[in-house]
């Protein structure tokens, strides 16, 4: 049996019309997804009514007297950074507060203590140690595996530093998974561009004297970082929204932070009085649609896609 | 109000094309996420896809029988042809890691396996 599909010629001028309305519709969809996956953007949030819910990207939120300070980590570099913040209703409203943002790792950002030099112990060196198909940071009779690539890299780690030789691992402690949000384990060594040297330890960052410690130099795994990252940030002030007048909003350019290395953004919120009650923050990393966000694109994706044939590591 | 046989008619035709554009996006989707796995599945669910995909089908295949359209499986070489060399690209990239000794044998088993299905579901009947 044949099908007899033919319409009427009224119907026939609805189909033609229908026709070009689903491919406007489908050609405009595609260009809203390449512009997506051309300059994709982040998304990060932290809800106050619910701090531990699993849907907080944010992380290490402190609240103090009159500040709040958060990170939001990422490997990728972002043109500007867009900062909502929505206040409870029985909040008094924002007056004067900024918003201050400093890109660095977690551990660069830790307060400087004193290193006890009398311990008259080595300092050892963290080893990056391919163990099958997993990378583990290990040193200090410790080891931490790492969950992916990129925050190996992300973390300042480099593959080609990794050791050749076989290490046994099972004498070293297991320790967290370190995720892109995490900060260096501890014996981590900071190397600073004024050629300081800084050791991770307890939550702090200990300046190490190179006349004590000079081998310290010659490890392999030193992680690079400016100092200027501590001091230079990007400020603005939240404005209120015209019509929803519990939300403000802000824009960060982060061309500038993108110099330094570094995947830890660290916003602090400042002027903000105990009357003032946040209900949720939400952040969102964006890129300019320029041609060197494009090409820089295509140059990751083009050695990611080497990587996966070839076989060889990013 | 019941539609008449040409509306009907309509939508069956519009849903065609439909279905065609996704069946287009999910093979791109599909050739693009094997060159690369993430680089779409990032931004596109493709479980969404795949539930958006079967309800275009179900409800293709319903006004097809209110309309008492047939559905005659005609299968010309090039059709076969193409969906070969489709799965031919598809199960290699996914073997990239393998030896090429062993891409060979799993693709060309593989082959065999969903033309019997194929056989077995459409043809045999």
């Amino acid at each position: 049996m044949k099908n007899n599909l033919k319409l009427d010629e009224k119907n026939k001028k609805n189909f033609r019309i229908s026709v070009l309305f689903i491919f406007t519709i489908f050609i405009l969809g595609s260009l809203c997804f390449f512009y997506r996956l051309l300059f994709p953007s982040e998304y990060f949030m932290q809800s106050f009514r619910n701090m531990n819910s699993l849907k907080n990207t944010v992380t290490d939120v402190s609240q103090s007297e009159n500040s709040i300070s958060f990170f939001a980590s990422t490997p990728q570099d972002f043109s500007k950074i867009d900062i909502s913040i929505n206040l409870e209703k029985k909040s008094d409203p924002i007056s004067v507060s900024q918003i201050n943002v400093k890109k660095s790792y977690k551990s660069f950002f830790y307060p400087e203590a004193e290193l006890r030099e009398s311990l008259g112990t080595d300092i050892q060196e963290n080893l990056l140690v391919a163990s099958e198909e997993s990378y583990f940071i290990a040193g200090n009779r410790q080891k931490n595996p790492i969950d992916n690539p990129l925050t190996l890299t992300g973390l300042g780690y480099a593959f080609e530093n990794r050791e050749t030789g076989e290490i046994d691992l099972s004498e070293y402690e297991k320790e967290d998974l370190l995720n892109i949000s995490s900060a260096h384990p501890e014996g981590t060594i900071l190397h600073t561009d004024k050629d300081n040297y800084y050791l991770i330890e307890n939550g702090f960052k200990k300046k190490i004297n190179l006349s004590e410690y000079p081998y310290v130099k010659d490890f392999k795994n030193n992680i690079s970082v400016q100092e200027g990252s501590l001091a230079i940030g990007e400020v603005c002030h939240p404005d209120q929204h015209p019509f929803f007048k519990r939300r403000y909003s802000c824009t960060i350019s982060a061309e500038k932070l993108s110099r330094f290395s570094g995947k830890d953004y660290r916003f602090e919120l400042s002027d903000i009085p105990k009357s003032v009650k946040i209900a949720k923050i939400d952040l969102e990393f964006k890129k300019t649609p320029n041609k060197s966000n494009l090409f820089l694109f295509l140059a990751d994706t083009k050695n990611k896609i080497r990587a996966r044939f070839t076989g060889e590591k990013l | 109000m019941e539609l008449d046989k040409n509306k009907k008619l309509l939508i069956y035709k519009i849903l065609e094309i439909i279905i065609f554009l996704a069946f287009f996006v999910w093979s791109a989707a599909l050739l693009a996420e094997s060159i690369l796995p993430g680089l779409i599945s990032a931004h596109l669910s493709f479980l969404r896809l795949a539930v958006f995909s079967l309800i275009l089908i179900v409800m293709l295949s319903a006004l097809g029988k209110i309309l008492g359209l047939s559905f005659d499986l005609k299968i010309k070489k090039w059709h076969c042809a193409i969906a070969a060399i489709f799965g031919i690209i598809i199960i290699s990239l996914s073997l990239i890691k393998f030896h090429w000794s062993e891409i060979i044998i799993i693709t060309t088993t593989s082959l065999f396996i969903i033309y019997y299905f194929f056989k077995v579901l459409f043809i045999d009947n």
